[in-house]
């Protein structure tokens, strides 16, 4: 039947889906580290379409055809957020810009979002570094949100009480009130007044993430790896990242552009529903005024 | 993308978000109303983002080009994970009252309820309460809680003495001619090693949680060798340590974002109503 029907269809979905995304970097306007989604749409797979039945040649291609589009990936846009002072101990952002060379490109100049398009059009994604936590099965996940909390034993949590992980492999524990304990800009801890470092010299695991698109986003500002392990490496000294006490990275959604992609997806959604309508008038007409009697 | 009902992402992402920035509001309206309570600690909502379903792709969905592992995570909006406290001090305030004592750094005082059970507070406007027929005083807290000293012991004033409090703590009763001193011991005060954990008794007041170890939560100044010495100011009360200003942005910021997911609820509003009206 007409093809154009269905592929009028799978665009209202894959504009709901748009609509879904943006909304949902809408609502986490005032989540700290929370890092926005871009939705990516991609073309169903070509069809080759052939006629069939005529003399000479028998069959004869006519052309390619997508019938369709899906919504395939939401990318996380890795634009850093606005550093915000809280004053909070237990508060901390990371700052990250790692530079990487490669070889023919040099130090590679990527955009704010974090991305370099390389002439051949490979994308490279920038390196970006994520706090560590241990969930209760024991896999690690990650996390740019940097509000913590203590357990009354010392040990540092996230606000939903997982323990952040040091570069031991252990959850980082402190003996005392966390008013004294500073943390440098490596993630290690020190004595606030003395600038000794604590008893087992702990320090937060800064895990480098190669390639931040295999994170799969998990909800509760978390994200779950899924990737060779090579793509995971603890921060090294002289990697140009750091941690900041005190302040928190917000969203970096940005309102305005949200809003716009939201009108866009809507009256995408709506033009689609033409196409549909336009469709049924064909319809109509081919059912109820050709075959016509009298 | 079986298994998965269509719902409308967008609606429930707004709303549930919607949900959160109310709460959020709710704190700062409690925050803005409470500025001039004596010993308030602000307080603020702390968000996490929520997925409400992840599709699972299957594995033809791999193509050139694509750059994340298979499958496409659905938000369903933002929720409230914690409710954080500001334990700042607040600024002092001077009221020249001898039972309004303020304490500097992080120390709270410690009070008795009838049954002996620890209580702490931030709030130092205390009070007299008559003690027996002779007139002595025994200073209690706003809610009727004594105040100790180091021993454990009930502040309990002559009839007719005046109180007096120094710097590190020590109290003393003198009498009106100033020729008797009476040594009322050393005000009880401890340091809040985690303050987050100490349980609100409301009225201002905070309890240890039963399945806390107390010296995991509070200990007594000096103890484990170090830490800032106390420091008691007589006649001074500590203002709530809200910040208008910033309540005031933060009003602001949430409004807009309260706005901005009315507006994404309405726009997906739209699409159903577009949908309703597919053959009209």
């Amino acid at each position: 039947m007409l093809r154009g029907l269905y592929s009028a269809a799978a665009g209202m979905i894959t504009q709901q889906r748009r609509h879904d995304a943006v909304t949902q970097n809408i609502a986490n306007l005032n989540t700290p580290g929370y890092k926005a989604a871009t939705p990516v749409s991609r073309a169903f797979p070509e069809l080759l379409l052939s006629a069939l039945g005529g003399d000479n040649p028998p069959k004869r291609p006519i052309g390619s055809l997508h019938t369709g589009v899906f919504s395939e990936e939401h990318l996380l846009s890795m634009a850093p957020g606005v550093l915000l002072e809280t004053g909070r101990v237990l508060d901390f952002a990371i700052v990250s810009n790692i530079q990487v060379e490669l070889p023919g490109i040099g130090p590679v100049p990527f955009d704010a979002s974090g991305k370099y398009v390389a002439p051949d059009g490979t994308v490279i994604v920038q390196p970006q570094v994520f706090f560590t936590v241990l969930t209760p099965e024991g896999e690690q996940r990650f996390t740019r949100d940097g509000r913590f909390r203590s357990e009354p034993d010392g040990t540092l949590v996230t606000l939903d009480g997982l323990p952040v992980l040091g570069v031991d492999g252990q959850p980082v524990v402190v003996d005392g009130p966390w008013d004294a304990v500073r943390v440098l800009p490596d993630g290690r801890l020190v004595d606030a007044q003395t600038g000794e470092p604590l008893p087992g010299d702990p320090q937060l695991l800064l895990m480098r993430v190669e390639n931040p698109d295999l994170l799969v986003r998990e909800g509760n500002n978390r994200y779950r790896h899924e990737g060779p392990a090579g793509n995971l490496t603890p921060l090294q000294p002289g990697d140009q990242a750091e941690v900041r006490q005190g302040f928190l990275e917000s969203s970096n959604v940005d309102p305005a552009q949200s809003l716009v992609e939201l009108m866009t997806a809507l009256r995408a959604y709506e033009a689609n529903v033409r196409v549909i309508q336009s469709y049924d008038r064909s319809l109509e007409k081919a059912v109820n005024e050709i075959g016509r009697v009298g | 993308m079986r298994g998965v009902l269509r719902v409308n992402h967008t609606m429930i992402a707004a709303s549930v978000s919607m949900a959160a920035l109310q709460r959020k509001l709710d704190l700062i309206a409690e925050n803005i109303a409470n500025i001039g309570t004596v010993g308030y600690k602000s307080k603020d909502a702390a968000f996490a983002d929520v997925l409400s379903a992840f599709l699972e792709q299957e594995p033809d969905f791999e193509r050139d080009g694509r750059r994340t592992p298979l499958g496409l995570p659905l938000g369903g909006g933002a929720r409230v994970v914690g409710i954080l406290t500001d334990l700042s001090p607040g600024s002092p305030q001077q009221t020249g009252v001898p039972t309004d004592l303020m304490l500097e750094g992080n120390f709270l005082f410690e009070l008795q309820t009838d049954e002996g059970e620890r209580r702490f507070t931030r709030h130092g406007a205390f009070q007299w309460r008559i003690e027996n027929n002779l007139g002595d005083l025994r200073l209690v807290s706003a809610n009727g809680l004594s105040v100790v000293n180091t021993d454990d012991e009930p502040v309990i004033v002559p009839a007719g003495y005046e109180f007096r409090v120094g710097t590190d703590g020590t109290m003393t009763a003198v009498s009106p001619d100033g020729t008797d001193v009476v040594d009322l011991g050393t005000l009880k005060v401890v340091e809040a090693v985690r303050p987050e954990f100490l349980r609100p008794a409301g009225e201002n007041l905070f309890a240890i949680p039963g399945d806390a170890n107390p010296d995991d939560v509070v200990r007594m100044p000096g103890a484990a060798g170090g830490g800032p010495a106390v420091s008691v100011r007589q006649g001074f009360l500590e203002a709530s340590n809200v910040d208008l200003t910033r309540e005031m942005t933060e009003l602001t910021a949430v409004l807009r974002a309260y706005q901005l997911n009315a507006r994404a609820l309405s726009s997906g509003d739209q699409m159903l109503q577009l949908v309703a009206n597919l053959r009209s």
